[in-house]
């Protein structure tokens, strides 16, 4: 069965228009894995596709790397 | 819960253990991100460095009278993109009321599922009252 696809909520005023950005997870995001994509979503941002490039701090965070940059 | 205050409940939550490194007991805190304008930084400069459609304003006094904390924090994260670590000397954090529960203490609120609707029911009261002080929302 494939996996479904986590969403994670950012904080866009942290990250602006980043294309790598590192996001604390909460437990229940913890199961992405390295080359996952992942839906990310924020306040009154686009919801945007990131793909997981690594897991940091014992996989506490997940840098995330956007395919594309938003509309400005 | 209205979009906009579960929005920045969410934030709150998530980056609450990022601020462990700046207090002094150990705890961290549980905060909305701003930037202010200034002589040196356009409300211009700071709309064009961030992807989101629309915001709202507040002044400083209101923020201060209302009893929330007001903290200048910047990121110094070298993937920020240049417009936005330009406007990281402009960024503040409005510090919500602490949450009196010791739990915090000892463990990161994203690792504990219970504690983290614990801290959501604190904060949407929290954030409820700091979000009707802010103006009518408006697109860029």
């Amino acid at each position: 069965m494939p996996k479904t696809m986590t969403t994670i909520e950012i904080d866009y005023s942290r990250y602006g228009y980043a294309k790598r950005i590192n996001v604390p997870l909460f437990k229940r995001e913890r199961s992405i894995e390295p080359g996952d994509r992942v839906k990310v979503i924020g306040d009154d941002g686009p919801e945007r596709i990131a793909i997981v490039a690594a897991l940091v701090d014992a996989g506490r965070k997940a840098i995330l790397e956007f395919d594309e940059l938003p509309a400005a | 819960m209205p979009g906009a205050v579960e929005t920045v409940v969410n934030a709150a939550v998530r980056n609450y253990g990022e601020y462990r490194s700046v207090t002094t007991d150990g705890l961290g805190l549980f905060t909305v991100s701003v930037f202010a304008i200034d002589d040196s930084r356009s409300e211009n400069d700071i709309l064009a460095a961030l992807p989101q459609r629309s915001f709202a304003r507040i002044t400083v006094g209101a923020v201060t009278r209302a009893g929330y904390g007001l903290l200048p924090t910047s990121t110094d994260d070298p993937d920020l993109p240049p417009a936005v670590a330009a406007i990281q000397q402009v960024h503040f954090d409005i510090v919500l009321p602490s949450l009196d529960d010791t739990r915090l203490v000892a463990l990161d609120p994203l690792d504990d599922e219970d504690l983290e609707y614990a801290a959501r029911d604190h904060l949407v009261i929290a954030v409820e009252r700091l979000l009707a002080l802010f103006g009518p929302r408006e697109q860029k």
